[in-house]
């Protein structure tokens, strides 16, 4: 066992009033897994990942716990990545990749080895001396990957990290993280409003509500791995999500043209 | 956009008009003074040294003056973003003690410090460092959330913070008030090398003008012009365009 979230809500309080954007969050993570959110634009995936990155405080009552310990704040052994632009511009490739190994003060001579290591780990070390805007966005997500893995963390947590590319290049990037995953083994929550790609990932796929987003159902994905998204039981389990998730897509877009 | 060649031949011809202007005799030559004498004023003024002590003069004050705003102007723009009271109280009589032209914390300085280089610095610096600091404080308040949240999950707290995320995050705003206070440096210290303080080149305009050399005055002048637009534009300008780029903005 080793995240666990207890009654998780969280509220925010905005100039029109309060917003509920989770309510009573309850699910556990073992060590190792790959566990999938989806759910519609809106409902909260962010903010579960934001709250388990200690980024967001939940609601009082709510519990994060890892390995037993309550999550109190950031640490480096929960690393967040986003959908994009997250890299410091002002650094190249391979700072950007050291940033997190500086900031825990690693032993300066091994820096740069380790660096270089997870450089390879997504096949970027010709580009270490790049800046971040001479990379494609595919490119600076593997860079994102490695500076995120690099400070060995317990965790990973994506939040929609390969939504912004284009088909191929998430399809290569899809296989690139199964194969990272089956070596260094950590967990990972990733956020997606992509069923497939949730089911291409997750050895479970858990579906939130619109707004305020519950747990509306979990489905456990026992296809045998790696996955590729044009596989045919695959897409044979993503319609059978499909069903659950449109009833929940159909609420936000109901209500989204019933307020004016 | 006017191509190079263009652009200098209409410097030409405005130098030609200027000339032209000079020949037909309208004023006397005490009071408009041809192109090439300007010219000759400048090459007597370097060749006999005193141009170039006035360049270094006016140079060491301001790289001292500049540099000091630099560094209390940052300074004090990271405590102005970091500290919300500071910032309610600070915030609003800043931006009206920005709107005070430099030249008038002279009489002040003259009075804390006495009639000398530490008056012509404390000018320099309150010109400048206003500017600065507002800049930086705005760079910080502006640093895409971003890139605080990737920096605090990878573990970077305080000073490690400033250094790794907050400053660079803010420079594209700071460059951009180094040229806001450049500009008011050095307009404040010519202003007040010209009241009283000795050798430079504002010093330099004034003696032209005790003379009655308008020459020596507009020779002057272009030399002020010219080093104002070299920082401006080549030192600073190109800072900006460079950092800009890199930190994937588009230039202004
Ligand atoms: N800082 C905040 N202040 C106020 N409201 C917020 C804040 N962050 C999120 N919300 C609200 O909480 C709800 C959930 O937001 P969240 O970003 O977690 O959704 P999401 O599922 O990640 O959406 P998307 O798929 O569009 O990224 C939304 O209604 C949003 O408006
Ligand atoms: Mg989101």
């Amino acid at each position: 066992m080793e995240l666990v979230l207890r009654n998780v809500s969280k509220t925010f309080r905005t100039a029109n009033g309060p917003i509920k954007a989770l309510e009573d969050i309850d699910f556990q993570v073992d060590t190792g897994e790959f566990v999938c959110f989806i759910g519609p634009s809106g409902c909260g995936k962010s903010t579960v990942l934001n709250i388990i990155a200690g980024l967001e405080k939940p609601d009082p009552h709510s519990t994060v716990s890892i390995d037993g310990s309550p999550v109190e704040g950031p640490g480096p052994d929960r690393i967040l990545i986003f959908q994009q632009d997250a890299l410091f511009p002002w650094l190249n490739v391979i700072n950007n990749v050291e940033f997190g190994l500086k900031m825990k003060k690693f032993p300066n001579e091994k820096v740069r080895p380790l660096a270089e290591e997870f450089l390879r780990m997504v096949h970027l070390s010709r580009f270490r001396n790049s800046y971040i805007h001479e990379l494609s966005g595919g490119m600076r997500q593997r860079v994102a990957l490695a500076r995120a893995l690099v400070v060995n963390p317990k965790m990973l947590l994506m939040d929609e990290p390969f939504s912004s590319l284009d088909a191929q290049t998430r399809e290569r990037l899809l296989m690139l993280l199964q194969t990272i995953w089956s070596i260094i083994g950590k967990t990972i929550i990733f956020v997606t409003h992509n069923i497939r790609e949730a089911v291409c990932l997750g050895d479970r796929v858990i579906v939130l509500t619109a707004s305020p987003g519950r747990i509306k159902r979990e489905f456990r994905i026992d296809l045998p791995r790696p996955r590729r998204l044009g596989d045919g039981r695959l897409v044979e389990t993503s319609n059978l999500i499909m069903g659950d998730l449109k009833e929940e897509i159909d609420k936000v877009v109901r209500e989204e043209m019933g307020d004016d | 956009m006017i191509r190079h060649v263009e652009r200098l031949a209409l410097y030409a011809a405005l130098l030609g008009l200027w000339e032209l202007l000079f020949r037909l005799e309208l004023w006397p030559e005490y009071l408009f003074p041809s192109p090439l004498g300007v010219l000759e004023s400048l090459l007597t003024g370097f060749a006999n040294k005193t141009f170039l002590v006035g360049i270094l003069v006016s140079m060491k004050r301001i790289l001292l003056g500049y540099g000091l705003s630099l560094v209390f102007g940052v300074a004090f723009g990271l405590m102005l973003a970091s500290m919300k009271l500071l910032d309610e109280f600070l915030g609003a009589p800043l931006l009206g003690l920005r709107t005070l032209p430099s030249i008038c914390w002279l009489p002040l300085g003259l009075l804390w410090f006495g009639l000398n280089e530490r008056a012509i610095l404390f000018v320099v610096v309150m010109g400048a460092a206003f500017s600065i600091s507002l800049a930086t404080a705005d760079g910080v308040r502006n640093i895409s959330p971003i890139y605080l949240k990737a920096a605090s999950t990878m573990g970077a707290r305080g000073i490690r913070k400033y250094i790794g995320v907050i400053l660079p995050g803010a420079l594209p705003s700071i460059v951009t008030g180094m040229k806001l206070g450049w500009s008011f440096a050095w307009r404040s210290l010519m202003a007040g090398e010209m009241l009283f303080v000795s050798l430079g080149l504002g010093h330099l305009l004034m003696m032209g003008r005790e003379l009655n050399d308008i020459r020596q005055v507009i020779a002057v002048m272009v030399v002020i012009v010219a080093i104002g637009v070299v920082v401006d534009r080549l030192v600073l300008g190109t800072l900006e365009e460079r950092i800009r780029e890199r930190w994937g903005l588009e230039n202004p």
